[in-house]
């Protein structure tokens, strides 16, 4: 059966609504409901995933509506509760799509107007209905604008009645189209935020011409801006990526302080190193905390029914010792050092050609992209064809640490080169990546289980299932580690393939100043 | 998806009514309802304001030319559509008989409606005819209107026997006590004597002024007298039909 059709409009200032039901009812006979008024309030994560999907999740009063750019209501759900995450949405496909969609980011709220509304009901000689209207008159709550926002909606079987209503409001000049985009912005009109302001991940587009002084500032900056955008949900406990991305910012930069040398003048440079390292230090508890309260299922699956009562203990105490944790990461990020750093590398900066002194600051960015990657590229080829089955578990670690840098070149300067060709190489490098990065979690995590033992009170009954729970997860967590190291071998053999080895040489080798 | 059948051997039980209101219930209950008036006399579409489209043929109903859903239009309530019924389909007997498992057909025509709609209603016409039949095997509960008289348990004895002879699910019949005058000794009696049968609906649909007005205001009870007795009766015999389809 066919869907039925629906049409929005925008109108900004040009119309009222009492305007509208009078243009209506010179042409139909109408039927108005009487107004009904709401605040409806609009949600979307930090880094918009919904907006991302074209859909946009609303509350009017009880009810919420996730719904589609074009004004489709995909689910709904009445709910007394005020959602910060799918997590607390009853068990029904709205939470099982915001899931899917939002996954561990927390909804905030962007926006919030004033809504009054009528239905007009075009009628037939029966006095039959024929077509419906919603009708909103809007105030944004943060702001003084105002906007009418017009749905025409079919009935089934009265075709011609919608295509003519549809034909009489089109000449009125209003937006027509993707609305809901439209209304979020007007709600959001006065606040500071607008749709797509901030995504996660790493996206500075360089530029061909650039010294080497250039893209460095435009690289640090806008990690810079990362860190600046993420203190307050770190500050305010909002979701866990706030920290997880703020420590990313913190690590490209650190990472490129040490893969791009003689930029900055040597004093500096290592000044800032060690400052950004101790960011790194006081921001890594609670991270650390995160990973296992977040892969609290996965941990569980690892034993049986039995040895589950000691694992709530454990995670209990996790949850416990995180709060502690996370009242010193505000204290820190609310410090006198955070700041000083955090305004000092701004500063450093705001003037950059005066500030940055390196021997190679003026150098094109493209030969010094090409040296780095090669120059790293090589180093991992070296150090890890050294490594055999008897090599000690050290070796992986600092083979790791060598692929991350290269990692972080390839993404600083993706943008110098072709794009598809670098998701490529970036792609086949995170397949090796993955096989060390899971190697050196199940050290740490044996390491810090081992440590967690140590710290359990002797001969108590809590202590005893406790023990159990650990004692069951950490042959499970060795069994797996061993594993992965045999699997290392062959997930560095198809990184060092001869076809992938090659496209690095034809890339990063080539005279700087042609296009690649 | 759920067929019900609201249907008597008699005219005149309160079977429309009662077609009307329980389906407006459903839809507002959020449940995707359509409403099939299946009666030439066409009462539940003139009750929805609602005529067919100039297509819409008994003829072409049954062959299935032309989907069921393009004569299906939108009542005033959202969630409730209508199949109205045509004055053609006074011959719709004739018609199925011209079938090959002519007691299905009706079943069969119904059956891409399955995903769309999660009640379907059939208001159906009065006598046991082979158009009876086809609603017999297709719905999945029978609502008999049922007025508390010593005549009507007769029909209702009649069409009990036919269900036997025919092989047809008894236990989809459901007796719904209709138009009841509880000053009249006749009705409270004959309700007392059956009302511990099975499957007989334990709240009565009152004769009131209320439910006959639907006719001048061409609406649901629910939609122009929410408080009344009437649409809370008929709100409580919603409930209970819910509670046996679950």
């Amino acid at each position: 059966m066919r869907t039925l059709r629906h049409r929005t409009w925008v109108f900004h200032d040009s119309m009222k609504r009492h305007d509208l039901v009078t243009i209506l009812s010179e042409n139909y006979t109408v039927q108005s409901t009487p107004l009904r008024t709401c605040t409806r309030h609009w949600y979307d994560t930090f880094d918009w995933l919904l907006f991302r999907k074209d859909k946009v999740l609303k509350r009017e009063g009880h009810k919420w509506l996730l719904v589609d750019h074009g004004g489709t209501i995909i689910h709904t759900e009445t709910s007394k509760r005020v959602h910060r995450s799918y997590h607390s949405f009853a068990q029904s496909s709205l939470r099982q799509l915001l899931q899917k969609i939002t996954d561990i980011r927390a909804l905030i709220e962007y926006g919030k107007e004033d809504v009054i509304a009528t239905e007009v009901r075009i009628l037939n000689k029966e006095q039959k209905t024929v077509a419906r209207l919603i009708i909103e008159e809007s105030s944004s709550v943060h702001s003084d604008a105002q906007l009418l926002h017009v749905t025409l909606y079919e009935i089934r079987g009265y075709e011609k009645q919608f295509a003519a209503v549809k034909e009489t409001v089109s000449k009125l000049g209003g937006e027509a189209g993707d609305t809901q985009a439209l209304l979020l912005e007007f709600a959001m009109s006065g606040t500071d935020r607008v749709p797509l302001d901030y995504h996660s991940g790493y996206d500075v587009p360089l530029q061909q011409s650039m010294t080497s002084a250039e893209a460095v500032s435009f690289i640090y900056r806008s990690l810079l801006e990362d860190m600046y955008w993420n203190k307050q949900g770190v500050l305010d406990d909002i979701d866990t990526e706030f920290l997880h991305d703020l420590r990313v910012a913190v690590r490209r930069t650190r990472s490129g302080l040490t893969l791009m040398k003689n930029i900055l003048d040597r004093d500096r440079s290592d000044y800032f190193k060690d400052e950004f390292k101790h960011i790194g230090t006081m921001t890594g508890p609670v991270r650390d905390l995160d990973v296992y309260l977040l892969s609290e299922e996965k941990y569980r699956n690892r034993l049986p029914q039995e040895l589950q009562e000691g694992l709530d203990y454990f995670f209990d105490e996790l949850a416990q010792r995180r709060k502690t944790e996370q009242k010193k990461l505000v204290r820190f990020l609310k410090s006198n050092r955070y700041q000083k750093i955090v305004k000092e590398w701004q500063e450093l900066f705001d003037d950059a050609k005066g500030n940055l002194t390196g021997k190679k600051q003026h150098l094109p960015i493209v030969d010094l992209a090409n040296t780095i990657i090669t120059k790293r590229l090589q180093r991992i080829v070296t150090d890890g064809g050294q490594i055999t089955s008897e090599s000690p578990d050290e070796d992986l670690h600092r083979l790791r640490i060598q692929c991350k840098k290269l990692r972080y070149g390839l993404e600083f300067f993706a943008s110098l080169y072709d794009l598809s060709t670098m998701k490529k190489l970036i792609g086949r490098l995170k397949k090796l990546q993955n096989n060390l990065g899971d190697f050196n979690d199940l050290s740490v995590q044996q390491e810090m289980l081992t440590e967690y033992l140590n710290t359990l009170p002797p001969r108590s009954k809590k202590s005893r299932a406790t023990a159990a729970s650990i004692g069951g997860l950490m042959a499970d967590l060795a069994r797996e580690h061993k594993q992965v190291r045999l699997e290392f071998e062959s997930k560095f053999t198809a990184f060092t393939k001869e076809k992938n080895i090659q496209l690095y040489h034809t890339l990063f080798v080539a005279p700087s100043k042609e296009d690649p | 998806m759920t067929i019900l059948a609201v249907y008597n051997i008699k005219g005149g039980v309160g079977k429309t009514a009662a077609s009307v209101n329980l389906s407006y219930l459903s839809s507002r209950d959020e449940r995707r309802t359509l409403l099939c008036d299946m009666d030439p006399q066409g009462s539940s579409s003139y009750y929805f304001r609602t005529q067919p489209k100039k297509k819409q043929t008994a003829t072409k109903l049954l062959s299935g030319s032309g989907s069921i859903v393009n004569y299906i239009r939108g009542t005033d309530y959202e969630g409730l559509d209508i199949l109205p019924a045509d004055f053609t389909y006074r011959n719709l007997d004739l018609e199925l008989d011209g079938y090959k498992k002519s007691t299905r057909r009706i079943e069969k025509i119904l059956k891409p409606l399955k995903k769309e709609y999660d009640h379907i209603f059939l208001d159906c016409p009065p006598n046991i005819t082979l158009l009876s039949e086809n609603i017999f095997q297709a719905a999945d509960m029978l609502i008999i209107p049922f007025i508390p008289t010593t005549l009507s348990l007769l029909s209702f004895n009649k069409l009990l026997d036919f269900f036997k002879e025919s092989g047809i699910d008894r236990k989809k019949l459901y007796l719904l006590f209709s138009m009841v005058q509880s000053q009249k000794n006749m009705h409270t009696e004959m309700m007392r004597r059956i009302s511990k049968r099975k499957r007989v609906l334990q709240h009565p649909i009152p004769f009131l002024a209320d439910v006959e007005k639907m006719g001048i205001h061409r609406k649901p009870v629910m939609d122009f007298a929410p408080k009344s007795k009437a649409s809370q009766a008929y709100a409580m015999v919603w409930e209970e039909i819910l509670q046996h389809l679950r």
